[in-house]
């Protein structure tokens, strides 16, 4: 994971917080997939590329491009933290997310109703709930955990 | 200066960082074959309801479940609405090794003070398909003894400090106490208006692994009790490989008010010497 800056960034060189996947699911689309609940209804679904949201209630399955953009996180500032005694500072403008003194070209859809998912041009994502102030993210194909600053 | 926009939905109690539940019981039935000698039907009837108690006698209840390691759960209910006196039940359920811990917490029953928890751990098998019982048990540990993490609950961090085997203690990083001044300036001073949050609070505590990484506390609130007139029993399942726990609250609110609700929060060890050095304010160790 060395070669990941966002990676490198958000855990510091620490063993990051974990997200324990579920089961819950099952069928055909879902076989071989690591899955993590990020609401009653919401998951995220990592493949061996790509990551896509899967929307239970509505059974829509979405890759991030498939989602309508927004600018709801423009000149949002607040800390993150993904790892024990990580904590950075995070600012968000347009098509940029700064974390620390890093910055990272990134694209921010609406995912859903208070879910915002960042997607870093390399394909790593962010999905932020600003309801719980909690974040799921998979880097560099891992499952890690998170939260905003309340 | 750029204006934040993003504000978060009110949550009970510190309840914001709890996990999404998790719903992989539903459907499912367990036989619990309790130490105490009560033993106990476990349906999970569908997302949100269970049924628990004696085989032929069982009581629904709503319930929260949330997932701490593969096959590992963290099972909370109690009657609604609350009876009086309250009984609150809490399962570990260990589906890899067929065990169980519960934690029964009772409200209601000190003539002294009504708001007073009090909290039964008992060890127990779950009947395995086969009808076979496992002879282990969860067992008390010892290996969070001298240690303090200091955890994350998004409204208010607390660092607990697992003084003995019996005792923990409370702390605070100097971010945690940036943060009270900042949200919670009425905690910085007690009623008498001393600093509680200087002292050394200590009080009741039941450390049991579950499985290598997966730790259950249990820490009551009796002294908190005495001096405010209620405390809470809290239950913790904590996973100490990703850092992250749940856990719930069974007592009372500041307000006076019954609760019973489920919690997550994010961990960082924390060197709490000053704190483990300081002579008990409670106890004769």
């Amino acid at each position: 994971m060395s070669e990941n800056r966002l990676w490198n960034t958000v855990t510091g060189g620490k063993h990051p917080y974990g997200l324990i996947p579920v089961t819950e699911l099952s069928g055909g689309s879902f076989e071989g997939k690591t899955i993590v609940k990020c609401a009653d209804d919401l998951y995220l679904i990592g493949g061996e590329e790509e990551c896509v949201l899967y929307e239970r209630k509505t059974g829509r399955m979405q890759r991030p491009a498939e989602m309508r953009e927004t600018a709801a996180l423009d000149g949002f500032e607040t800390e993150l933290s993904f790892a024990p005694d990580c904590i950075l500072k995070a600012a968000f403008s347009e098509g940029t997310m700064k974390l620390g003194d890093e910055a990272f070209a990134v694209k921010v859809y609406e995912a859903s109703e208070k879910f915002y998912l960042i997607e870093e041009e390399n394909g790593d994502v962010i999905l932020a709930d600003a309801s719980r102030f909690l974040l799921y993210a998979r880097i560099g194909g891992e499952f890690i955990g998170g939260y905003l600053e309340v | 200066m750029a204006e934040n926009k993003l504000v978060p939905d009110k949550y009970e109690g510190l309840s914001i960082f709890r996990s999404p539940l998790s719903e992989e019981l539903s459907g499912k039935s367990f036989d619990l074959v309790m130490d105490d000698g009560f033993d106990n039907r476990l349906v999970f009837t569908d997302r949100k309801t269970l049924k628990f108690g004696p085989e032929g006698e069982e009581a629904e209840f709503a319930y929260d479940c949330l997932k701490m390691d593969d096959l590992c759960y963290f099972v909370n209910f109690e009657a609604r609405p609350f009876p009086s006196p309250r009984r609150g039940i809490t399962l570990i359920l260990d589906l890899k090794e067929s065990l169980v811990t519960a934690a029964y917490a009772t409200l209601g029953l000190d003539p002294k003070f009504p708001r007073m928890p009090s909290v039964d751990i008992v060890f127990g098998a779950i009947r395995r398909e086969d009808g076979t019982l496992p002879t282990k048990r969860h067992g008390y540990t010892d290996m969070l003894l001298g240690k303090s993490i200091d955890w994350n609950y998004g409204s208010f961090n607390i660092a607990h400090v697992y003084q003995t085997e019996r005792y923990y203690r409370v702390s605070f990083t100097p971010r945690a106490l940036e943060r009270i001044r900042r949200n919670n300036p009425q905690m910085m001073a007690g009623a008498d208006g001393r600093p509680v949050i200087r002292e050394a609070y200590e009080d009741y505590a039941e450390y049991v692994k579950i499985r290598d990484g997966l730790v259950a506390v249990s820490l009551l609130e009796t002294n908190l009790c005495r001096r405010n007139g209620h405390g809470n029993s809290l239950f913790f399942l904590m996973n100490l490989k990703e850092m992250h726990d749940v856990g719930r609250s069974f007592g009372t609110n500041g307000e006076g008010e019954d609760e019973n609700y489920t919690f997550g929060a994010f961990g960082a060890w924390f060197d709490a010497s000053e704190v483990k050095g300081m002579e008990s304010m409670y106890y004769l160790h």
